[in-house]
């Protein structure tokens, strides 16, 4: 430390702003600890290479080509199916490691103390680590958007000389493509509700992300095992119940909206037939439990660390 | 007398059937330096964090600036600079980024205040580097330039000259006496107590989660009637001392003779000696210290002494 023999070298005369948490500034503060993490940025530029390679992928195939050629709806179809598809796995993986990390880090490293010493509010600060991670969500899916538009219309530009085959769709396309969007916002929402309550759960940056990370695979697995349940007990029970698991129906939301053409799922979806206003009451009661889970856990729990 | 600035009410903590708090009453007043002791286990922490809003209560309450802490945590805590046990900052975020951080929860604070702190801590050089690669001292100062950043009425630091070498416990020895000297309170719990009877105006110690002692310090280490002398021969002077009424309690320690007074005075001591030929090269008050105190006051063997 330099000299501080002199006590108005401490406290200099000018009157600073009176402090008071800012819930605009907790969010702000929030931004900057997502920017700064290195980790952040790495699963980013995974996301980008996936990204490369899969739309490097339709650029390249001459099946693609002669199907745009053929028919522009179904290759539009298949180009909505294909990125929604990439966004969930991709952004998912994303915001369930950067959404359990923020929240966790906080507790691992002890600075939650910090903050809350300062008189930030528990729910004051979740609140700004929620508000945070939708906006790097919608960041995430706006920068998606503009490069799979990009894409498409660079495509089918070079391939058919102007991009009338597209805009000539019929409505349905659109509708299609808001619901598509709307899907790809729901992912988004839950994602981040789900990364946050493992973090809160665990107070911990390993089980935060461990348990973050193994939550679909788990019960997109569950699916497939309920399935050999299935087979081996003939009780119908086990294949019932996997239209109440989250990954599955969220798997099928898309498919369950589009009711114009058939929507094919990349992963495991509920073993029985559910329609949309199933999967809107699962996917809502799961989002209302993580949210629940977190504020009471996050609002009664003292914080020790 | 200052006005209450920190004040606890019967304050208590209970985890499970350990009484880690009970009924603790303090008073830290304003513009005083107040040293919180207790050996490991006392509840010093516990109380902290009781303070700052980290754990609630069992029973009790605590005041900060007048306003009860759990009601008014955001009126209140924003006033409060803390350092609660070691240096809990974001390793991944820079140094100036750490004050940056905390500075938008507070609703923001010009750069030029981050400057100052930082200048104030002497890591103005090493502000841009990651915070992980700093030294224990290193994260010390931060942490403390980050409870002085909105300039704080009542600073709260836990430990702090954890990590510190001896030149880095001199210049916090000095910073804390340019904030006392500046008007700020500072609450300060601390192992190292020679620092805390330098620096403090008044201590409380703890032991099992009671108050065992508040007082100042100058009262706690006041002399208790008796004298340190340097001879020649202090055994010849023993002799003679020890043959009178108000000596029979005189002796040797480390060399040097331990006596009382005549009248109490330590001049009428010397007189005595030198009429009977003894020249004293040094006279002091006996004081005892702190440490001396401390451990009276919190080991069973001292307590039965």
């Amino acid at each position: 430390m330099t000299a501080v023999a002199e006590p108005a070298a401490v406290f200099p005369a000018r009157t600073l702003p009176r402090a008071h948490p800012s819930f605009v500034g907790a969010v702000r503060s929030e931004l900057l600890k997502i920017r700064r993490q290195a980790l952040t940025w790495v699963v980013l530029a995974g996301f980008v290479v996936v990204c490369a390679i899969t739309l490097g992928s339709v650029i390249s195939s001459d099946q693609v080509r002669k199907l745009l050629a053929r028919d522009p709806r179904s290759f539009y179809f298949n180009y909505l199916e294909g990125i929604l598809t990439l966004f969930n796995t991709m952004s998912g993986v994303f915001l369930l490691i950067v959404s359990s990390r923020l929240v966790s880090l906080e507790y691992g490293s002890g600075t939650i103390r910090m903050v809350l010493a300062r008189g930030t509010g528990r729910l004051h600060l979740l609140g700004a680590q929620l508000v945070a991670l939708a906006i790097s969500g919608l960041l995430v899916l706006a920068g998606f958007i503009a490069v799979c538009a990009g894409t498409l219309y660079a495509i089918v530009v070079v391939w058919q000389g102007s991009f009338t085959p597209i805009t000539s769709l019929p409505q349905v396309a659109w509708t299609d493509t808001w619901i598509n969007l709307l899907v790809a916002l729901v992912s988004v929402a839950v994602c981040i509700l789900l990364g946050t309550t493992a973090a809160v759960v665990g107070r911990s940056v390993a089980f935060g992300v461990g348990a973050a990370l193994a939550f679909f695979p788990a019960d997109n697995f569950g699916t497939v095992v309920m399935s050999l349940v299935n087979r081996l007990t003939n009780q119908d029970a086990w294949r019932q119940v996997t239209q109440y698991f989250l990954g599955p129906t969220l798997n099928q939301l898309a498919a369950s909206l589009q009711t114009d053409h058939v929507v094919g799922a990349a992963f495991a979806t509920p073993l029985m037939k559910v329609d949309a206003t199933h999967c809107w009451i699962v996917i809502g009661v799961y989002s209302f439990v993580f949210l629940a889970a977190s504020v009471v856990l996050t609002w009664r729990r003292d914080v020790l660390h | 007398m200052g006005t209450a600035v920190l004040t606890t009410h019967a304050l208590s903590k209970t985890y499970g059937s350990r009484q880690a708090v009970k009924d603790l009453d303090l008073e830290v007043r304003r513009g005083e330096v107040f040293g919180f002791l207790g050996p490991n286990g006392a509840g010093k922490t516990t109380t902290i964090r009781m303070a700052l809003g980290l754990i609630r209560p069992t029973a009790g309450r605590v005041e900060i600036l007048g306003s009860d802490v759990r009601t008014s945590r955001a009126e209140v805590l924003p006033r409060v600079g803390a350092l609660v046990e070691t240096p809990a900052l974001y390793g991944y975020l820079s140094g100036r980024n750490n004050l940056k951080a905390f500075a938008h929860m507070l609703g923001g604070l010009p750069d030029s205040r981050l400057d100052e702190v930082l200048e104030l801590v002497g890591l103005a050089d090493r502000q841009r580097d990651r915070v992980k690669s700093y030294s224990m001292g290193m994260k010390g100062r931060l942490a403390i330039a980050l409870a002085l950043l909105n300039d704080p009425e009542l600073l709260i630091l836990d430990e702090p000259a954890n990590g510190l070498d001896p030149a880095g416990i001199v210049e916090m020895r000095d910073l804390l006496r340019g904030l006392a000297a500046s008007g700020k309170t500072v609450f300060i719990s601390s192992h190292v107590l020679a620092e805390v009877q330098q620096i403090c105006d008044r201590v409380a110690i703890i032991n099992l989660g009671e108050l065992v002692r508040l007082a100042p310090v100058a009262e706690l280490v006041a002399g208790s009637g008796e004298f340190v002398l340097s001879l020649d021969d202090p055994r010849f002077a023993l002799e003679l001392i020890r043959r009178q009424e108000w000596g029979r309690s005189a002796r040797i320690e480390d060399g040097v003779l331990v006596a009382g007074s005549p009248s109490g005075r330590g001049r009428d001591l010397v007189h005595f000696l030198a009429q009977a030929g003894v020249w004293a090269d040094s006279i002091d008050e006996r004081q005892h210290s702190l440490e001396e105190i401390f451990l009276s006051l919190t080991t069973p063997m001292g307590a039965a002494g």
